[in-house]
């Protein structure tokens, strides 16, 4: 435990000082803040339209910073040979592992937060309306980021970091749309499509399952069971993910 | 009881486009005694490094055996191991102290604030230790290295080429550290090719030659195996007396002839006695061990 922290700490810490961080923290508040021009075209619709907005730049930014670091994060231990010292000690791989996805989580978490507040503040200064719900959407995009963030992590442990956030991406948006990949193999009456379909809705990760952004924009009722559901889906598809990512660089070596 | 045993190791690299096996390892046999300095002689690509990548589990030996205090490298062996890479690389925007208490983590023991300062100290760095290791010199870098190498009092500790980028003053240091360590009772292992480094600090020695050990044993013994020459000083009897026994020089009012057997030395100094001389001195000049070293590398 005492390892997974300090190694957590330490991604965390390198993370903060990582130029991609900056700029593209930077481009979401600049972007956020200028939704307000936005707001003489949203007919009364205001908050909702700055809402939706606001929410849309807060998972892209989320997704972009947890490819662009997150799919380096084992690459640069292992060229910068840092992780000489590091495996050398009394760690096993899975605590290595572990500890880089807190680091990573607790730095996209960081990002995330601001930004959500950036959103509120704004809505609360500008549109003079407390929009607490964006609260219950960050909940829910922590824990789909968590899975992202643990499929960065297990394909940077075999793959270069342009074709890791390449896939990364992919799965992204295949976790996205996995509910119509579903539907279209029923239309589509190919077996191979299926088959293929199949596999894709099972295996890879559903983010549609645990999409309320329609809800909390419409201030519909949210089902009570996806609160349990989502944290529980989550940690399953991250243990999953991360005992392949064990398995997988405990046979590398380090020259 | 030895420390640390390794038996015919082997390890093959493939080459980056052809897959073809290139041999970095290719039967390595030593052993390492408790309470010794211990050291891997080679020149660069021997496999020195390969070595010791394989010991501490960095490298999958793919033959041969490696045992650390009688049994296999495992996690709980790690505990007691210190080590330092060659060129070691650290986190760049940690400070000096940071990076210790970052390592510390890493152990089960418990690592003190304070014993982290002592080490720190114990190495030089008390005044960096609040300066990013990104700013450190080469020098620095080895330093705070080989602190990270102690840092969980090791039982054990294995160093690759730890006077590399030093300057004469760092490798006088760190030779003083690492006679403090054995004084303490540690047992160390080191690569280097700096031959008088070795010969200095080693109380054994390994010749590692195309992944192969080519020569082992006590360091003392290896070099006293041949004496090249004995020189003795003698006064108060002129060149002409002594030429019978070989070529005379002359310093001040000294002369000095050198021997090549104990016998003609016996001969010698009776007869520099007998003849009302004075003996000086008798010095054996033995083989060093970068001699001894480029003979072994010559017969391969």
């Amino acid at each position: 435990m005492k390892s997974i922290l300090g190694i957590g700490i330490n991604t965390f810490k390198e993370g903060l000082r990582d130029k991609t961080l900056l700029s593209v923290s930077i481009s979401g508040f600049l972007l956020i803040a200028a939704s307000r021009i936005l707001v003489p075209i949203s007919i009364g619709e205001s908050y909702r339209v700055i809402t939706d907005f606001g929410l849309a730049l807060v998972e892209v930014f989320s997704v972009l910073l947890t490819i662009f670091i997150g799919t380096r994060i084992l690459y640069d231990e292992i060229e910068r040979k840092t992780i000489y010292t590091v495996v050398t000690k009394p760690v096993r791989i899975s605590e290595f592992l572990i500890g880089k996805l807190f680091g990573l989580t607790l730095l996209v978490f960081s990002i995330q937060f601001l930004l959500f507040l950036t959103i509120f503040l704004f809505s609360k200064i500008y549109l003079h309306f407390v929009f607490w719900r964006v609260f219950v959407w960050f909940f829910f995009l922590f824990f789909e980021m968590l899975i992202l963030n643990g499929v960065a992590i297990l394909l940077s442990t075999f793959t270069t970091p342009i074709t890791s956030g390449l896939i990364s991406m992919l799965i992204y948006i295949i976790a996205n749309t996995s509910n119509y990949l579903k539907e279209l193999s029923q239309m589509v009456k190919l077996p191979i499509f299926t088959y293929i379909a199949n596999f894709l809705y099972y295996f890879l990760p559903n983010f549609t399952l645990t999409n309320v952004k329609t809800e909390i924009l419409y201030n519909l009722p949210i089902d009570k069971g996806l609160y349990l559901f989502a944290p529980s889906y989550s940690i399953m598809y991250v243990v999953f993910l991360l005992t392949i990512a064990t398995m997988l660089f405990e046979k590398r070596e380090f020259y | 009881m030895n420390i640390l045993e390794v038996n015919h190791l082997k390890k093959y690299y493939r080459s980056p486009f052809l897959r073809k096996r290139v041999r970095a390892v290719e039967d390595i046999s030593f052993a390492v005694k408790q309470g010794e300095i211990f050291g891997l002689l080679g020149p660069n690509g021997a496999g020195k490094t390969t070595t010791l990548k394989s010991i501490v589990g960095l490298l999958k030996p793919d033959g041969g055996e490696i045992r650390l205090f009688g049994r296999p490298l495992d996690i709980s062996r790690r505990e007691r191991i210190g080590f330092l890479p060659e060129n070691p690389y650290f986190y760049r925007h940690l400070t000096g102290y940071e990076l210790l208490s970052f390592y510390a983590h890493l152990f089960n023991k418990h690592i003190t604030a304070k014993k982290i300062k002592e080490i720190l100290e114990m190495v030089g760095l008390e005044h960096a230790m609040h300066r990013k290791v990104g700013s450190y010199s080469k020098g620095m870098l080895q330093r705070v290295g080989f602190a990270q190498a102690i840092l969980n009092d090791p039982d054990f500790i294995i160093l690759d080429e730890p006077m590399s980028g030093l300057d004469p003053i760092g490798r006088k240091e760190m030779k003083d550290w690492i006679f403090k360590l054995k004084s303490e009772g540690k047992t160390i292992l080191f690569s280097s090719h700096i031959l008088p480094d070795v010969e200095m600090i080693c109380d054994r020695v390994a010749i590692i030659y195309r992944g192969r050990v080519v020569s082992t044993g006590v360091l003392s013994e290896i070099l006293q195996e041949k004496v090249r020459f004995i020189e003795v000083t003698i006064e108060g009897l002129d060149e002409k007396t002594l030429e019978t026994f070989g070529k005379v020089f002359r310093s001040g009012d000294k002369l000095m002839l050198r021997l090549t057997s104990e016998e003609e030395k016996d001969r010698l100094v009776s007869f520099v006695i007998e003849k009302g001389g004075r003996i000086i001195s008798v010095a054996p000049y033995r083989k060093t061990l970068e001699e001894h070293f480029m003979e072994t590398l010559e017969a391969q």
